[in-house]
């Protein structure tokens, strides 16, 4: 098998079997839940957005616990092959998690055409959540990444309130969600490029 | 005679984290400078030195677990970047910690790792873990230190590595722990041309297996020949307080008084020049590396 299938495997081997075990559930919930979905909502697009973005950061908060880098450096990998499988493994879970509700629309709901803004909203967010948030996991771990985004989401909004940008800003968002799906799509691609370029330059160059 | 390890002017340096001169929080900057030296095919290299002096930096830097600033290195004749996949697939690795998941079992490890290397052998596996005393099923976390540390060991002789890597395996082992753990890696020389590099702070393990000896102090290679020589190079002498005058005592390394006489190191050339009166023997490992490095660091 090949190397980053193998290293992807073992991601998945290193997850808790209570998160091995809530996957196909949590797929299962988000299949009934955008089957049956009438109109869109961004609210559940974040939620299942920013869960799918959690499942997907549960490797590399073993991987810390238990010194699992070490094991990756001594394994017949390259630095180039890991950051490929941690990315391949968020495209494979995001598959696994939104291509159910997908294949089912048809038998489920074949006129409710907002399963495809819900799935390609769920897309867009866990796109963005992990683009920010893999290129720290590479360079500063799992653990610091917490402080590091709620410290810098706080200074953020704080920012965005004492110079009124926040309407701006909620006008942004809103501007990305009503974009076309395929806009959605590539900007989510975008982003999962060029933070997959970023935490390349990151672990190639990190002392483990 | 094939070098399976080759460093040449290896050098990593770990940035002071305070640049600012005279701050009292100021971490000590580390460098490993310029380290070069090679491992021959069928040896064991043992790697000394206290702690802090680099040893680890040395392995990591093989693993590329850590970037070089200069120099480079080679394992089985190729280098250490270009030929990661395939050197890694020959390479058994024991540190002083594991590194697999607390929950997984021996039988975990096995399924997680063995995927990766062409030459696994599920045999040699299962019959370290039976000769380790080592229960498949029983989770990581529930074993002793000991015991992870076999469980290490036992992965690393279980895809026919030709070269061992083992960074202070025996520290935090019992004597008869540590014992054992020798006595497997007597075991894995006997089965062709393989090489081991033991980084370790127990010199003692060291004198019964290796065949070369590395010293490194500080981050710099003090010496790098076969084990013979280097423990040759150098006696212990001893005598009777007032029979040395200043000029001899500043031949020996590491003197030192005490209430009924004196003792230090001496290097074997330097011998003729003390009084008859004074009592030599061949240095162990351990006094003359304990001797040397204090040397380097302005103890006498």
């Amino acid at each position: 098998m090949n190397r980053i299938a193998l290293f992807i495997l073992l991601g998945f081997r290193s997850m808790p079997v209570m998160a091995k075990i809530l996957m196909p559930f949590f797929s299962i919930a988000m299949m009934l839940m955008f089957s049956f979905e009438a109109s869109p909502k961004a609210s559940m697009a974040w939620f299942a957005g920013l869960m799918s973005a959690l499942f997907i950061a549960q490797p590399f908060a073993i991987a810390e616990k238990n010194r699992l880098e070490t094991l990756h450096a001594m394994l017949s990998l390259t630095r180039n092959d890991v950051v490929k499988a941690k990315y391949l493994c968020f495209i494979c879970v995001l598959a696994v998690i939104m291509l159910p509700p997908l294949l089912l629309k048809p038998v489920f709901s074949p006129n409710n055409e907002a399963v495809y803004f819900l799935i390609t909203d769920t897309f867009l967010v866990a796109s963005f959540v992990t683009a920010l948030l893999y290129p720290l996991f590479f360079k500063i771990g799992y653990g610091k990444t917490g402080a590091v985004i709620s410290l810098v989401g706080i200074i953020f909004f704080v920012i965005l309130i004492a110079s009124r940008s926040l309407p701006g800003f909620i006008a942004f968002f809103a501007l990305l969600i009503s974009a076309t799906l395929p806009v959605k799509i590539a900007l989510g691609l975008i982003l999962v490029c060029l933070s997959y370029m970023l935490s390349l330059k990151i672990y190639r160059n990190k002392d483990l | 005679m094939n070098n399976i390890l080759s460093l040449r002017g290896v050098t990593k340096r770990f940035p002071t984290f305070f640049p600012l001169k005279d701050l009292s929080l100021r971490f000590p900057d580390f460098t490993l400078e310029d380290v070069s030296f090679d491992l021959p095919e069928g040896f064991v290299m043992g790697l000394v030195g206290k702690n802090g002096a680099g040893k680890t930096t040395i392995i990591k830097s093989i693993l590329n677990m850590l970037r070089l600033n200069d120099g480079s290195i080679s394992v089985f004749g190729r280098d250490h970047l270009e030929a990661e996949r395939e050197i890694k697939a020959r390479i058994g690795v024991v540190m002083d910690y594991t590194f697999f998941v607390e929950d997984w079992t021996p039988d975990a490890v096995e399924r997680a790792v063995a995927p990766f290397y062409p030459a696994w052998e599920k045999e040699t596996y299962r019959k370290l873990l039976v000769k380790f005393s080592i229960n498949p099923k029983k989770k990581i976390k529930e074993l002793s230190r000991g015991m992870k540390m076999k469980l290490t060991t036992a992965v690393a002789l279980s895809h026919g590595a030709d070269l061992l890597i083992l960074d202070e395996p025996t520290s935090g082992l019992d004597p008869v722990a540590r014992d054992e753990l020798l006595e497997i890696l007597r075991d894995y020389m006997s089965g062709g041309n393989r090489s081991i590099l033991f980084s370790t702070h127990i010199t003692s393990d060291l004198e019964k297996i290796a065949d070369y000896i590395t010293f490194i102090d500080n981050g710099k290679i003090m010496a790098s020949q076969p084990a013979d020589d280097f423990l040759g190079k150098y006696f212990i002498v001893r005598g009777g307080l007032g029979i040395l005058d200043e000029e001899q005592k500043k031949l020996l390394i590491g003197y030192r008084e005490h209430s009924v006489g004196f003792d230090g190191l001496i290097e074997r050339a330097l011998l003729p020049r003390l009084p008859p009166s004074v009592v030599a023997e061949p240095g162990n490992l351990d006094e003359t590396i304990i001797r040397l490095a204090g040397r380097r660091n302005g103890d006498e």
